[in-house]
């Protein structure tokens, strides 16, 4: 057993001491719990289990957003505005509150400077356009297709959370009460 | 050969059954499975005009030498290919616009975006439909001033 030093966020926080290959899942010893907010502590250890590949996939994310708010006026050479910073901000924040388990999205610029963030399973795709203060998303499954658009009030739109779960069932419940948003039936 | 063709026939209509080609460039236009992004046929805010060539006026060879003259070459990475009937078919319209060069045309959204605002779900669907609909067309070899991939200018 090897102790192999655990970075997040460029600060080394832990070591760890098992390592389960092919998973991917480390066991780590924490220098301190306070520092693990996004990491599951066994309860009365210091001991947590990471997925690493999370940390990487959310890290590669947020790599893609800097990279996108590098893309100057008519990226795409047919006049596709610069992404709006505040679009970005807003991606950021999403996937900062992405809960455990869920993974981060596809993220692609719009030619009217806004975001897409995108989650797709075998069976079922979630669309979600983040502009600077509105959001909308639409969610196919099988059986249909549902809309939602509003104001970007949360991190995560309920509609989008609401998504994740179906999709992803691993995730986490959601920490706050659900508020009412528009859901509609594609025509 | 990098010529246009049917020029001197090219009708103005867009007939349903005519095939039209967009350029797609890296990366923005592809997801990480490879597959057309629906942003490849959205307009840039205050527009509702995205750029076709027609492939009833012009060949593989000039479709590809108009595109790479529009970006930086080395981003060209092939066409999508439609007709104008799936185009119609999702709510958007083809129209001609040969005073841009003859065999330009341009798919006219009824969606016309603002900046900054998010397009309306069902209009995103539109175009995920449009671009589902559409057939990628890699080029094997983007640094070549000729057309080196499967042709797709067939049953146009």
């Amino acid at each position: 057993m090897s102790a192999i030093p655990v970075a997040i966020n460029d600060f080394e926080l832990a070591t760890v001491v098992n390592q389960e290959v092919p998973t991917r899942r480390y066991e780590i010893v924490a220098k301190s719990a306070d520092d693990l907010s996004h990491v599951t502590l066994s309860p009365g250890k210091q001991h947590a289990a990471l997925t690493l590949h999370e940390t990487e996939n959310r890290q590669e994310a947020l790599s893609r957003l800097d990279e996108l708010t590098k893309l100057e006026h008519d990226w795409d050479a047919c006049g596709a505005d610069a992404i709006d910073e505040i679009c970005v901000s807003n991606a950021e924040k999403l996937i900062d509150a992405l809960p455990e388990k869920t993974p981060s999205p596809e993220i692609f610029p719009n030619p009217n400077d806004t975001l897409t963030l995108d989650w797709e399973t075998t069976e079922q795709i979630l669309s979600l356009e983040l502009g600077k203060n509105r959001f909308s998303s639409y969610w196919e499954t099988k059986q249909d297709t549902k809309m939602a658009e509003g104001e970007i009030s949360k991190s995560i739109p309920d509609f989008v959370y609401i998504a994740l779960q179906e999709m992803f069932p691993d995730v986490a419940a959601l920490p706050e009460q659900i508020q009412e948003y528009v859901i509609e039936d594609a025509a | 050969m990098r010529t246009q063709r049917k020029n001197d026939a090219l009708p103005i209509d867009v007939a349903d059954e005519e095939r039209m080609a967009r350029a797609l460039f890296h990366p923005y236009h592809f997801n990480k499975a490879g597959k057309i992004r629906p942003s490849a046929f959205k307009a840039p805010s205050g527009r509702n005009d995205v750029s076709v060539n027609r492939l009833r006026a012009l060949n593989a060879d000039a479709c590809k030498t108009r595109s790479k003259a529009i970006r930086n070459p080395g981003d060209f990475k092939g066409f999508a290919v439609l007709s104008a009937l799936s185009v119609r078919q999702s709510g958007s319209n083809v129209i001609d616009s040969r005073q841009i060069y003859l065999g330009h045309a341009d798919i006219i959204h009824d969606v016309i975006l603002t900046k900054g605002d998010p397009a309306p779900p069902a209009f995103n669907q539109r175009l995920k439909k449009m671009a589902d609909s559409a057939d990628y067309f890699p080029d094997p070899n983007p640094a070549s001033d000729d057309w080196m991939g499967a042709d797709f200018t067939k049953n146009s």
